[in-house]
């Protein structure tokens, strides 16, 4: 025997080996917080820390405590902790990558819980995050470009346009007046009119004896006849170039009056914001905390989406070999048969009960199914909340989850902090039902919250902050409905709300109320301007007007003449030498 | 690394047996070919301190075909390949990947598998060969090495004489 076997070198095999266990026993316990430490800080993408991890071996089982996830947009809180979480596993297949847990409790699971110190971000959260380019809704305020113009602004921006009007009214009229002025020259004198009526006495007092005379009377009257007409004609041109002018200035004077009104109008619609302008105000200020809830909602599926990633991740190299499945497809390698996780929410453990949990629900044929029930407490009425999802062979996400809490107080809390600008909310009570889906890796749905109560308050030194306030101050309830779209893993929030039809209406009548004692000076010095042209044009409107009804008593005069006088003239020679033909002709005959 | 050389060809030159050498060549070869944190190694490994086989010459036989293996990986990869897909092995494969032993052993690795059965069928093929060379080292290299007059020259001087003592002293047999 001992030519064959080296008692020495046996020894020393068992010994290293030994040796080699006993440092695995001793130190498997801050091995394994390493690598958890690490490989949970790569999925969620900041710094998690384990402040303990315990094992005990047999049965094996594995005790951490105080687990804190830092929040990649916020380094400075937990996204999650946990207190306490423990779980019993079996050894063997866990080495050949067969996790499988019959029951794991984690108790004291809180979120947005303040770090001691901020937690680091991984390089690529953030190179990953700048490339998406998604703005945040800090951001988005500053793009929308939130401010209210002053008064002085306002002015500049409105183009006050009743001096203008002022200048052409005064520069038309004037010219006008000229035109008529000019044209008044043309008008024949009241003493041609007086002529014309003379001379047709003179005539209408002839007695025609003969043909001869006859023909005379009937020339000089055709001569008064063009005369007339001719200065008829004249009139009505004069009377025509008084009716435009008059309606010329008439409409001077109309526009002239419109023009303070018509300018003070104009800068009260620059004052009303338009709906794009305030579109956004609800995703602002209430976006951040939604993202919020939505994130801790949809947490569950932050984590496995990385894992899931990673399976999928295998390139065979000759050089390196590859590892070759035999995978019958009829056991999970992963799967925690059921959880109790107890969350912590200001003061009440909520307990929340998973079955199932795995990303191979195939494999076991039920999907990962949720449920959370709270009854009553100081401050909210009721809450529930169940869900589950169902991840195929094909790695495509399937599922849903629904929710409702009533009667919820919310915490006092800021909203928004910007340099210039603070909102907080002091007071709201809150009801929130929701249904989601998940198909084919992608979100749909959504939910609707309801806020009651209200209480904005606004700080900031500018005017446009404390006329924000009063608007704020005038919205006591209104509704968000919240879209989900986006793939798991990257979810993409879309929020319209009453509030920002609300907030306009509100807005924009505490401008006006603003704008308005602003604006009275503005509106007299305008129309002390506009009763100063007038006092210059209306002498003019009423010359002109004046000189219309002169022409048109004179045109109606010297048309009486024509249409009446003249004919009957000519008809009465023609009978009077007819007759007087006539008396002469009997006279012939009856002596001879 | 020289003096393992030179334990190396003192062994070669005793009157160690030269099966013990030759197993020692085997077992270099098994280690060296396949991926060394694999499980089996451990059993090399065991085999290699627990026989009286030259550990030296196990050493040296590991360092050779780790470096031979670097060529070898892609032909140990395609049998590797071949038989974890040949039709008729299916049934093994399966009911062993279900086993957590047999997966610790890394079986359904392409180059394992290869290099592993490659090292186990050249073993016999290996062994006589090297127990040939073993041999016919000490017949013919050995005989003639000692024939050189310079050879002769040194183990006649009282330094080889002195090195002969202190070698017996450290219990210089391997």
């Amino acid at each position: 025997m001992n030519k064959v076997i080296r008692w020495r070198g046996m020894l020393a095999f068992f010994g290293f080996f030994a040796v080699l266990i006993a440092i695995v026993y001793l130190f498997a316990a801050p091995l394994l917080r390493f690598g958890l430490t690490t490989g949970l800080t790569r999925a969620n993408g900041a710094e998690v820390n384990i402040s303990s991890l315990n094992i005990n071996w047999s049965p094996f089982a594995v005790e951490l405590n105080m687990i804190e996830f830092t929040d990649p947009e916020t380094p400075e809180l937990n996204r999650f902790q946990a207190e306490r979480v423990s779980f019993g596993l079996d050894l063997l297949p866990a080495m050949i990558g067969r996790v499988y847990i019959d029951e794991l409790t984690a108790t004291g699971i809180a979120m947005a819980v303040e770090r001691s110190r901020p937690g680091r971000i991984r390089a690529d959260y953030i190179a990953e995050r700048e490339a998406a380019g998604n703005p945040t809704w800090g951001e988005r305020f500053t793009e929308l470009g939130f401010d209210f113009p002053d008064v002085n602004e306002l002015l500049e921006r409105s183009e006050i346009r009743t001096p203008q009007v002022i200048d052409e009214a005064e520069t038309r009229s004037r010219a006008t007046r000229d035109d008529v002025q000019a044209r008044r020259e043309d008008l024949p004198a009241s003493s041609v009119v007086d002529d014309y009526e003379e001379r047709l006495r003179e005539l209408r007092e002839q007695r025609p004896r003969s043909i001869e005379e006859f023909e005379r009377l009937r020339g000089q009257l055709t001569e008064l006849r063009d005369d007339m007409r001719s200065d008829r004609d004249r009139v009505i041109a004069f009377k025509d170039s008084v009716e435009n002018a008059y309606e010329q200035v008439s409409t001077d004077v109309r526009q002239l009056r419109d023009a303070p009104g018509n300018d003070l109008q104009r800068i009260r619609q620059l004052i009303e914001l338009d709906n794009d302008a305030i579109s956004d105000i609800a995703g602002i200020l209430f976006g951040p905390q939604v993202q919020k809830w939505t994130d801790y909602g949809l947490i569950a599926f932050d984590f496995v989406a990385p894992l899931l990633q990673s399976e999928a991740e295998e390139e065979p190299s000759r050089w390196e070999g590859r590892f070759i499945e035999f995978d019958d497809g009829d056991q999970a390698t992963f799967l925690i048969r059921l959880a109790h996780t107890s969350l912590t929410m200001a003061d009440i453990d909520i307990d929340l009960r998973w079955d199932n949990i795995t990303w191979q629900h195939e494999r076991i044929g039920s999907p990962t199914t949720y449920a959370l029930s709270v009854t009553e407490t100081p401050y909210w009425r009721s809450l529930s909340a169940d869900g589950n999802f169902f991840i195929n062979e094909a790695i495509e996400f399937s599922g849903q989850q629904q929710w409702a809490l009533l009667g919820a107080e919310l915490a006092a809390q800021t909203l928004l902090e910007q340099s210039n600008l603070r909102v907080d909310l002091s007071n709201a009570v809150l009801d929130s039902r929701g249904d989601i889906q998940i198909t084919n890796g992608q979100f749909s749905g959504g939910g609707a919250v309801n806020m009651q109560s209200v209480q904005l308050n606004t700080t900031g030194e500018r005017t446009w902050t404390r006329l924000l306030g009063q608007a704020l101050d005038q919205v006591n309830a209104f509704d968000l409905d919240i879209g989900l779209g986006g793939r798991v893993g990257s979810p993409r929030l879309n929020i319209s709300s009453d509030l920002d039809n609300q907030l306009q209406t509100a807005l924009t009548g505490v401008m006006q109320e603003y704008a308005g004692e602003q604006l009275a000076e503005v509106r007299a010095q305008l129309e002390a301007e506009v009763a100063r042209a007038m006092a210059d044009i209306q002498p003019r409107l009423d010359q002109i007007n004046e000189l219309r009804t002169l022409a048109e008593n004179r045109e109606a005069r010297i048309q009486g003449l024509l249409d009446e006088e003249l004919d009957n003239l000519r008809d009465s020679a023609l009978d009077q030498l007819r007759n007087r033909l006539g008396d002469q002709l009997r006279g012939r005959i009856g002596g001879g | 690394m020289l003096g393992m050389l030179a334990r190396f060809f003192k062994a070669l030159n005793s009157e160690s047996g030269p099966w013990a050498i030759a197993w020692a060549f085997v077992l270099g070869m098994i280690i060296g070919l396949t991926p060394l944190l694999s499980m089996h190694n451990l059993i090399i490994l065991f085999l290699a301190m627990s026989l009286r086989i030259n550990f030296s010459g196990f050493i040296l036989a590991w360092l050779f075909f780790s470096g031979v293996a670097y060529v070898f990986d892609p032909v140990a990869d395609y049998i590797g390949e071949a038989l974890l897909e040949a039709q008729a092995l299916q049934g093994l494969w399966h009911s062993l990947y279900d086993n957590p032993v047999a997966r610790l052993f890394q079986f359904n690795h392409t180059i394992t598998l290869g290099s592993l059965v490659f090292a186990i069928l050249f073993a016999p093929v290996w062994l006589f060969i090297s127990y040939y060379l073993v041999v016919n080292y000490r017949k013919r290299v050995q005989a003639w090495f000692l024939k050189l007059k310079i050879v002769q020259a040194l183990r006649s001087t009282k330094l080889w004489g002195l090195y002969q003592r202190l070698s017996t002293l450290r219990g210089g047999s391997v």
